[in-house]
């Protein structure tokens, strides 16, 4: 007698074997480490764009004559490279080996840490480079040295310092702005798949 | 998910799941995401049944919506990466029962709303409430498992006796 699908079907699932489901156990393990590999991607984009920045940044300084600017530039934009690179190998280092969770919880610690180091970088280190980076460029103009040489060093001091003061306000707006756009998806899902995971263990 | 939840909501529908998993993955890795995604959103999104249904049927529904969007995912993820699929698409072999596996390759030949038609109508679901859960109508069904029981005949012509 030819075999309907119907009765296929029903012999078919008849035997429990065929019925067999999956064990639950790493629910979350392919999520999350096609989360953070996207995370990582990003980084390296992210940072692998600032060798063309530098490298561009110093032909138009040479181009326009500022030989010591450009250098300037180039190096301490090298050097960021080089931070971030070296910021990198701790989350390199992060293996699923235990839980999702624990995993999730030790990346979003390690992401969290960057980011704090780097606000400080931004609003410390940041301010006074760019300080350095215009004197060097403008030591030579006219107004500078007038203006060296005719205010009161009391005067000098305080525009330093509020200049210092905004350079470092904005430096630190523009890194979280620019962090939030690139990474605020990315760590808002980091988030949300570890309280799922939180909601898991009770 | 607590162990409660799962023992009283997902096993009675694991059959379900399952049948519906492996009607739209195509090899044994793919299964299993798509098994545990489909639990993970039926936890997730619990609060949201309302009782209008059998929990059956809302579990039907969620899964085949799952299944579809991970497929398309899939198709996305291929289409930009240009990544060639891979495992066998002919990887059937899920089953102890040949002529199983044979109806469950022939399955997976139709298109992805015809697979989920055939399921639910193998399922012994209503025509009314295989069109709830499709969103056609009722006559719309009837028309179209019979063309899809011809297809499926037609494919699996020979193979079985």
């Amino acid at each position: 007698m030819e075999k309907s699908i119907e009765n296929i079907w029903k012999k078919g699932f008849l035997n429990q074997e065929s019925n067999q489901a999956p064990k639950i156990e790493a629910l979350y393990n392919k999520k999350s480490l096609l989360l953070v590999e996207k995370i990582k991607q990003t980084y390296k984009k992210d940072n692998l764009a600032i060798i063309p920045i530098a490298i561009i940044g110093l032909l138009g300084c040479l181009y326009f004559g500022k030989i010591l600017f450009g250098i300037y530039l180039f190096l301490l934009l090298m050097s960021l490279f080089y931070l971030n690179k070296r910021a990198l190998n701790p989350l390199e280092k992060l293996e699923l080996n235990t839980s999702s969770y624990a995993y999730l919880v030790s990346y979003r610690n390690c992401i969290w840490g960057i980011i704090k180091s780097y606000t400080k970088v931004f609003a410390l280190v940041a301010p006074i480079t760019l300080a350095a980076g215009c004197y060097i460029y403008f030591k030579d103009t006219l107004w500078f040295q007038e203006f060296i040489n005719n205010q009161e060093i009391g005067k000098i001091i305080l525009v330093t310092i509020v200049t210092l003061s905004t350079v470092s306000l904005l430096c630190t707006a523009v890194y979280r702005a620019t962090t939030e756009l690139t990474y605020g998806n990315y760590l808002r899902n980091l988030n949300t798949i570890i309280s799922d995971l939180e909601e898991l263990q009770k | 998910m607590s162990n409660d939840f799962y023992k009283q909501s997902i096993i009675p529908c694991e059959g379900i799941i399952v049948k519906i998993c492996r009607a739209y993955s195509d090899t044994q890795e793919d299964y299993e995401d798509y098994f545990q995604e489909v639990c993970l959103q039926i936890w997730k999104s619990k609060d949201n049944f309302r009782g209008q249904s059998a929990w059956s049927t809302w579990v039907y529904r969620l899964a085949l919506n799952v299944c579809l969007t991970l497929i398309k995912k899939k198709k996305k993820a291929q289409h930009v990466s240009e990544i060639p699929i891979t495992g066998d698409e002919n990887e059937s072999a899920f089953f102890s029962d040949e002529s199983l596996n044979f109806l469950y390759a022939a399955i997976k030949k139709l298109s992805e709303i015809d697979r989920a038609i055939i399921l639910l109508y193998l399922e012994e679901k209503s025509y009314k409430e295989i069109a709830e859960i499709t969103g056609a109508t009722a006559n719309n069904i009837g028309v179209r498992i019979n063309r899809i029981k011809e297809r499926l005949k037609k494919l699996l012509d020979g193979k079985i006796n």
